[in-house]
């Protein structure tokens, strides 16, 4: 068996492994017979546990493993379009930007305009529509410095800074909503994978699916923009549209992640660096696959570690990433000499 | 031979809004198959803007680029990159590829939609890594290889590419003297036994003269000379490259030196070009002109036997040659 079928089935088991993990082990004891019971079809005499189970659980388990994928694939496209091991929509101001977005939406719920829109909308659309907004206008941002900044570190410092300014705008307003909206932004903003019903479900998992698969489509040109810009256009790429279409993609997965789970750090960093170090390889036609598979993975093993029954409800997302990401970040940066895949 | 590249009156230059920078005016070239063509020129002269234009990267503000007979712009990307491969030195973020992955990508502008290699490709990518002497590092990853291997590695990327040109911008500038050679060689070699058009720019004045079959010219003044190598020398024409008038090509030494700021005139008699060469570049470094004639001479009749026919003063070395001179002055 080669390396990338080794990485592939036990990132498979270990993903099985969490799904059952999730459906057995919540803030709720349930009897494993009775969560058996229910997801065969039946119906168990304690009425909740159908609701938890069906209601609860399940989306929980497809949330957040949707949502790591499509954290980490952005963080995957992002760190080969701008050439740095550092990006990741959180750092790049995608993520807060995204905030922006919602915390208008959110924040001006109490205003008529927010009322309006609510009520129009239904709520989470339009939470979702400003998070895409808020995403795509910082992608417009960096893009627009991509053409007068060349030097993709300083690109990585421009997003710093977009994010610290979408930060201040967050906070006025938050200085000047009301405290229903403040306490649901904060809550919002400190992460949460069971926040999509079931209802939302279908919507939050087709977009974000449409959005692993047109990361697929872009496994060629991904490959050829590690060879930098010149190499890949000489290779045929344009770059132009290249460069549109992987912003189009993490914009869309950034914001609806965003919009449904808050903004969420680290998975996107650090994800498709395990991968690599895993595949030993820089090769998208092997590190996409496994990347979507990883980032479901972590997704789900925060998941499970935010519903553990010793945790008295539900520990917020952001609380667990910095544990998972961190510890890796500092690996790569004291090993950045070691490791095969720099330079 | 084919010719397989002209310039029809080509203006090079950018163009930002309005405003129109033209570095290179009214340029006319031709580049024929199983040649190497080396540009030489100073910083900043515009040979980085010439290979951009002419490899189709930068459109041209004035002029045209035919390329095998039809204008550039008439090729898709995909035809394009069929027909020109480029290697660079820019910074590349491949280090996580094996060589041999890295030189399938070369591959990319006959493979389909996910870029996967068949066995003709394989066949391809093997040939290519034969061919420059980088097969046995097929399985070492990019980030592990030395600064020449690497090149070597983007050349046989660009034969991966099976493009009929190779424009190489600078392809030996951080590499050690060995190296350097060794990839001229493998270059000519390409442009002769594979019928390769191979232009690269350069620095290195000497790999440069020893392995270019035509040289392109680009004078202080812009103007840009198109010849076979020697010819060029011969003609003084290497003289055009630098404004400066202390610097000066010696065609016989072929290099560039330092003149201009001697204060007194010696003639060197030495019993081989050896002795001849090496006396004078100590005379010349200590302030001396060396000329055919002169009321001082020296003499120089074996590594370790100098004399000074004026004083009858001999000499074991060129240190004590420099001695005795120095001694002389006072």
């Amino acid at each position: 068996m080669n390396r990338f079928t080794v990485v592939l089935v036990s990132v498979l088991v270990v993903l099985a492994a969490l799904a059952v993990g999730l459906l057995f082990v919540g803030t709720v004891r349930i009897p494993a017979t009775e969560v058996m019971n229910i997801l065969t079809g039946g119906v168990s005499e304690h009425q909740p546990w159908n609701f938890i189970v069906i209601e609860s659980r399940l989306p929980l388990i497809i949330t957040s493993a949707l949502a790591g994928a499509a954290l980490a694939i952005c963080g995957l496209l992002l760190q080969t379009l701008f050439g740095n091991a550092l990006a990741d929509p959180s750092i790049l101001g995608i993520s807060t930007g995204s905030s922006l977005g919602a915390g208008c939406v959110m924040l001006a719920f109490g205003s008529p305009l927010g009322a309006w829109l609510g009520a129009a909308a239904g709520g989470y659309v339009a939470t979702l529509l400003g998070a895409f907004i808020g995403a795509m206008v910082v992608m417009l941002v960096l893009l627009g410095f991509s053409v007068v900044v060349k030097s993709s570190t300083m690109l990585l410092i421009v997003g710093v800074l977009v994010s610290y300014l979408a930060s201040s705008a967050i906070s006025l307003l938050n200085f000047f909503s009301t405290k229903e909206g403040v306490h649901s932004f904060v809550i919002w903003g400190l992460g949460n994978f069971s926040g999509v019903t079931l209802r939302q479900l279908p919507l939050f998992a087709s977009v974000i699916l449409l959005g692993l698969l047109a990361s697929f489509m872009m496994i060629k040109p991904l490959n050829a923009l590690l060879l930098g810009r010149r190499y890949a256009e000489n290779l045929g790429v344009n770059l132009q549209s290249t460069r549109n279409r992987l912003l189009l993609i993490t914009g869309v997965l950034t914001a609806v992640v965003t919009a449904f789970c808050g903004p969420i750090g680290f998975i996107g960093l650090v994800v498709p660096h395990i991968s690599r170090l895993l595949l030993r390889t820089s090769d998208h036609m092997r590190l996409i696959p496994i990347t979507v598979l990883l980032g479901a993975a972590i997704g789900m093993f925060c998941s499970f570690v935010s519903v553990l029954p010793m945790s008295n409800g539900i520990i917020p997302i952001n609380a667990i990433t910095p544990f998972i990401g961190v510890p890796v970040i500092i690996y790569i940066i004291l090993n950045r000499r070691k490791i095969f895949y720099f330079n | 031979m084919e010719k397989v590249l002209e310039t029809v009156n080509l203006s090079a230059g950018y163009v930002s809004g309005k405003k129109t920078d033209v570095i290179l005016r009214d340029v006319t070239l031709m580049l024929h198959e199983g040649m190497l063509v080396s540009i030489l020129g100073a910083n900043g002269i515009g040979k980085s803007t010439l290979l951009r234009t002419i490899s189709g990267v930068q459109r041209p503000v004035a002029g045209e680029v035919l390329l095998c007979g039809k204008p550039i712009g008439a090729y898709n990307r995909r035809r394009l990159s069929q027909l020109v491969s480029i290697v660079s030195t820019d910074r590349t973020y491949a280090g996580g590829f094996t060589v041999e992955e890295l030189v399938g990508l070369g591959r990319q502008p006959h493979t389909g939609f996910f870029g996967r290699l068949d066995d003709l490709d394989r066949q391809i990518v093997a040939q290519a890594m034969e061919s420059v002497g980088i097969a046995h590092k097929a399985k070492a990853f990019v980030a592990e290889l030395s600064d020449g291997e690497r090149q070597k590695t983007m050349i046989a990327k660009a034969l991966a590419q099976e493009a009929r040109i190779i424009i190489l911008d600078e392809p030996t500038s951080f590499l050690d003297v060995a190296s350097r050679i060794e990839i001229l060689r493998l270059l000519h070699r390409l442009a002769h036994e594979e019928g390769k058009s191979i232009l690269l720019s350069s620095h290195d004045i000497a790999q440069s003269l020893a392995f270019s079959d035509r040289l392109w010219l680009l004078a202080s003044d812009r103007t840009l000379t198109d010849g076979v190598t020697e010819d060029l020398v011969l003609d003084g024409r290497m003289n055009d490259l630098f404004v400066s008038d202390s610097v000066v090509f010696d065609s016989v030494a072929g290099e560039y030196l330092l003149v201009g700021n001697e204060t007194k005139k010696v003639a060197v008699e030495a019993a081989n070009l050896e002795l001849t060469r090496w006396t004078a570049n100590a005379l010349r470094r200590n302030g001396y002109a060396v000329v055919d004639a002169a009321p001082l001479r020296v003499v120089a009749r074996g590594a370790h036997d100098f004399l000074l026919p004026e004083t009858g003063e001999t000499a074991s070395s060129i240190a004590g040659l420099l001695t005795l001179l120095q001694s002389e002055r006072l």
